[in-house]
């Protein structure tokens, strides 16, 4: 076993190549989420004109791909690694390829590709175009330059990389099932794993109670829509993805029928819609701190505080 | 002789794109030398998935010059007293740059004008180019466009660089992110960094020594040659379907083939789970034996996949077990579903379906297949099927829908239909049955196989009526490009499926047979001729472009849709017949005595329609006075035969237009059907009503237009 293809090795080049770029590292959000995505690191912040340029690490929870340990490809919870460009940068290709060589992938000894792929994601009235990247015919990253987050246009446009970062360790440890994956040296990914994708499993698909679950949903949303009353982003935020993950179970539980399933996704949207304005207005009402540009963070401000 | 070239360097578009936008940017150029009037021998285009190149040969160096004359004041105001020019013929010269001493008075309709002639000089074709080609850009059409960085501009990808060469020079073109320039990007990963294009007419042959084949045709080429040699290595066969051919070519700039292996046990796998994983969803080309099953035309799959990659051999045995490895975790997946599903009896996933909603306040899946079952007996009871054939259809119309809830089609959905085929069969169905269950979803789009029998056909077409009824009763009617139900297809397959086997089938029963079973058993009370209206108009339209399909007259086919086959019901519309009609009729629109018909029919017509009120409720035959009305009279009484009436036949309704053409042309010559007496004239409009009732079962001749 090559020691430097581990988990925990392939994250820390990963850190090191962005924090060379310039991206703020950050942490994995302390609230349930399903993607690197729904961390406020990206929802909120590729929305409006400051730059931002960030990397972590996202454990993401899929309750509906739990497996109860036994596949060897799917998990009820696996890890994103995010990186989050706004605006994106010309040669912003070129560093993406170059962090893969950071990680020990030669690129001319494989096949990359880059496949038409189009992201959305309804919940957030967001959506994007960009690719899936193939190595040799396996999908190990989510390429996108994002339009819209929460019915809002980017301006700028974000560039988000998605890495799946089991599958890339699949692939560099040459490894067929993820739980004998080395997540570092002499610790197994079944080691630390196992237990809890077996409970976690277990617990969505037989335990669950999902009539409180459903009663959460609704007190998460009302919540939610109280903190938004109170113009307070962030914490209304938490509730969206708290009533996020909440429906991510009852669906896997199938306690929501496929019209239901509409409905809610509407409110999970309309919720986040309107945090996203708030978001964008009290950032204008601090005058784009994160703006270096501050003749042009001026004339922000004083574009949208006329369209109001 | 020179070249211009330009090639607009981008991030990978998406393959399908890439030829559409490519032509469209060969239309531009073409049509800015057609404007220009500027003469080139040759227009090529390069295409991969990171450039889009148009290269024009042999343009001249300026535009021709021209010949420019210009009409000025009358002559009366061009002189003053003194025979010099006046103020305002030196205005004219000025205002036209030229000198007063270009001036002439020439004669223009029957007067004296002030004229002035010139030779515009041709401008320099690089000076032209470089104003139109930013347009080129700019124009190119897509149909999901995206913005980038801080930029404004929408493009399908971003756009990383511009090269734009008149011959060896720069002509420097301008867009918000670029700069025509002579720099280029070669392959990937087999060049590195920007690299210098010399001479416009050579790009092609520079871009192959940058390990990039800008000719589309030939990158394939190169893919076909690759994998000829392998198949006479290894003696098999590969399948190269056309479309997926087309988009890997689109997907690389430099293509190397490998051939890949999966392990034999997978081969247990039904060929369609096999073949969707490898051409769908990794774009491999699937191997078979080159020994030809009679049956299915080709030969058994084997444990081998061809797979294009974007590069040359460096490493090749990695990305090759880089690829089994994908696809060996697709196949494990599959093979875990196939035996996962057959633990379970079909009425399992009948019973799981009561609990799926089909669409929101339209009931379950298993309600819905309740409804195909009940239209699917209804058209085969029309069809005059046997009752051994009715069973058929029921049990076909019952499982047709059971895989939906199979985990296999959860991870396949592509292959609903097939699945539940091949699962029946091992639950030991009829293999009718069986094939039925595949066949029903036919056909899938307007090139289609059709179902082989009619008993599938009858599930096929009530499978179509009742998603296109439920949607509808919803209000979810496509407009626009936008149609995420795929109403507008699955309206077409309904025509298809009754043209291409030519059943009488008419959409009026369908329709409203369709809205009733909806509506009784989900309790809606809908405005049921309302709705049936909404979704005729829709299947009409797919009817058109049926019959344009078949090159029929537009005027013909609208005057057929307004067919009344039967007098007594408001509407009635069967498409074969009303085909047949128009194909027959056809042959001869353009003749005389047609012409001369359509004439008689259209003025009886009108005028019934026009004074509905003051038609006789029957005719007075004593009072039909006129030796042309009683004539008229005696040749409807024939037309109208009642054992006729029945038939639909196109030959019978020509030959009996014909004959009562001369009774009726007559009639019009000499008789005024307006009459002051309320009798004559009640009998006159009877008469042209009566004929054009008749004449509308069949079409309706006001709709015809003569060249």
């Amino acid at each position: 076993m090559n020691n430097s293809h581990t988990i925990q090795n392939i994250i820390l080049l990963l850190n090191k190549f962005w924090n060379n770029h310039g991206c703020i590292l950050m942490n994995p959000y302390d609230v349930e989420t399903g993607a690197g995505t729904m961390n406020p690191m990206t929802t909120l912040r590729t929305i409006g004109p400051e730059e931002w340029n960030v990397a972590y690490v996202e454990p993401s929870r899929r309750p509906a791909d739990g497996r109860y340990g036994e596949n060897p490809n799917r998990l009820y919870q696996h890890h994103q690694y995010q990186v989050i460009m706004k605006p994106s940068p010309d040669d912003v290709e070129e560093l993406y390829l170059a962090s893969l060589e950071a990680i020990g992938i030669n690129l001319l000894e494989h096949d990359i590709r880059f496949v038409e792929d189009n992201w959305e994601a309804p919940t957030l009235g967001a959506w994007g175009l960009g690719w899936e990247i193939w190595l040799d015919g396996m999908e190990v990253t989510q390429f996108t330059y994002f339009q819209q987050v929460g019915g809002i246009e980017c301006q700028p446009v974000s560039a988000e990389l998605t890495y799946g970062i089991e599958r890339i360790a699949s692939y560099l440890q040459d490894i067929d099932d993820v739980f004998d994956l080395e997540y570092t040296n002499g610790i197994t990914y079944s080691s630390i794993f196992k237990q809890p994708e077996f409970e976690h499993s277990k617990y969505t698909f037989e335990v669950a109670d999902t009539e409180m679950m459903i009663r959460w949903f609704n007190d998460y949303e009302k919540e939610g829509e109280r903190a938004l009353a109170e113009k307070l982003v962030f914490p209304a935020y938490d509730y969206v993805l708290k009533c996020s993950h909440t429906f991510n179970q009852l669906d896997a539980a199938g306690a929501i029928s496929v019209s239901a399933r509409a409905s809610y996704i509407g409110r999970v949207r309309k919720l986040f819609q309107k945090i996203a304005t708030l978001f964008l207005s009290e950032r204008c009402k601090l005058s784009f701190p994160l703006m270096t540009d501050r003749k042009s963070a001026q004339e922000w401000v004083e574009k949208l505080t006329l369209e109001n | 002789m020179n070249t211009y070239l330009l090639e607009i360097g981008l991030e990978e578009m998406p393959a399908h794109m890439i030829l559409p936008a490519v032509e469209q940017l060969k239309s531009l150029a073409k049509k800015t030398c057609e404007e220009y009037q500027l003469s080139f021998n040759d227009i090529r285009t390069f295409s991969t998935p990171r450039r889009l190149a148009v290269q024009l040969h042999g343009l001249p160096q300026k535009q021709a010059d021209r010949k420019i004359e210009l009409k000025g004041p009358p002559a009366t105001i061009a002189k003053d007293s003194k025979n010099n020019w006046s103020k305002a013929a030196k205005g004219f010269a000025l205002k036209n740059g030229v000198s007063v001493d270009n001036l002439e008075i020439r004669e223009f309709d029957g007067k004296d004008y002030l004229f002035v002639e010139y030779k515009e000089l041709g401008k320099t074709v690089p000076e032209l180019l470089q104003a139109e080609v930013e347009q080129w850009i700019s124009k190119l059409n897509f149909t999901k466009n995206m913005r980038w960085g801080y930029y404004k501009m929408r493009f399908i990808r971003p756009i990383r660089w511009i090269v734009s060469l008149w011959n060896e020079e720069v002509l420097p073109v301008k867009i918000e992110m670029a700069e025509g320039w002579n720099e280029t990007k070669g392959h990937r990963f087999l060049s590195s960094g920007k690299s210098v294009i010399k001479k416009a007419k050579e790009y092609e042959k520079q871009m192959k020594s940058l390990k990039v084949i800008v000719d589309f045709e030939k990158r394939r080429e190169s893919i076909l040659s690759q994998i000829l040699k392998m198949e006479q290595k290894y003696d098999f066969k590969v399948e190269l379907e056309d479309k997926l051919l087309t988009e890997v070519t689109n997907l690389v700039e430099w293509p190397t083939i490998l051939l890949g292996d999966f392990e034999k046990e997978f081969l247990e796998l039904p060929s369609e789970v096999l073949v969707t994983s490898m051409a769908v969803h990794q774009r491999y080309f699937p191997v078979f034996h080159k020994k030809e099953d009679k049956k299915s035309g080709r030969g058994d799959l084997m444990p081998h996949f061809v797979t294009v990659r974007n590069g040359d051999d460096k490493g090749i045995e990695i990305v090759k077990r880089g690829n089994e490895k994908v696809l060996r975790a697709r196949l494990s997946d599959a093979r875990f579903f196939y035996y996962d599903d057959q633990k379970k009896e079909l009425t399992d996933f009948q019973t799981k379906a009561k609990n799926v909603v089909f669409f929101h306040e339209r009931g379950s899946q298993a309600q819905r297949v309740k409804r195909i079952a009940e239209l699917s007996v209804y058209i085969a009871q029309t069809l005059d099927l046997s009752k051994t054939q009715l069973k058929h259809v029921q049990r076909i119309a019952e499982v047709s829908k059971f895989d939906l809830g199979t985990r296999m089609i959860a991870e396949f959905p592509e292959l609903q239909g097939v699945m539940g085929g091949n699962y029946a069969q091992l639950k030991n169905e009829n293999t009718l049955v069986c094939n039925g269950i595949r066949e029903h979803y036919f056909p899938r789009n307007s090139k289609d196989s059709l179902p082989q029998n009619l008993e599938t056909v009858s599930v096929a077409i009530a499978d179509k009526m009742d998603l296109l009824n439920t949607a509808f009763s919803l209000d979810m009617i496509p407009k626009g490009a936008a149609d995420p139900f795929g109403l507008r297809r699955t309206a077409q397959g309904i025509i298809q499926l009754i043209l291409g086997t030519e059943i009488s089938l008419d959409l009026y029963d369908l329709t409203s047979e369709s809205i009733r079973l909806l509506d009784e058993q989900q309790k809606l009370t809908l405005d049921r001729s309302k709705l049936q209206q909404k979704e005729l108009e829709f299947l009409f339209q797919r009817q058109r472009w049926y019959m344009q399909q078949r090159h029929i007259r537009y005027d013909l086919i609208e005057a057929v849709l307004k067919s009344r086959p039967s007098v007594s019901l408001e509407y009635k519309a069967s498409p074969i017949e009303q085909l047949k009609l128009a194909e027959f009729l056809e042959k001869h629109l353009e003749t005389d005595i047609f012409k001369r018909s359509v004439e008689a029919i259209v003025r009886a017509s009108n005028i019934s329609y026009k004074y509905p009120n003051k038609i006789a409720k029957t005719v007075e035959k004593s009072a039909l006075m006129l030796k042309q009305e009683k004539d008229f009279f005696t040749s409807l009484g024939d037309i109208l035969n009642p054992d006729q009436q029945s038939l639909w036949n196109p030959e019978n309704y020509l030959k009996k237009l014909y004959s009562i053409e001369p009774v009726v042309t007559s009639f019009f010559e000499d008789v005024m059907v307006m009459d002051k007496d309320p009798v004559k004239c009640g009998n006159r409009l009877w008469l042209c009503s009566q004929l054009a009732k008749w004449s509308r079962q069949y079409l309706d001749l006001r709709d015809i237009v003569f060249s």
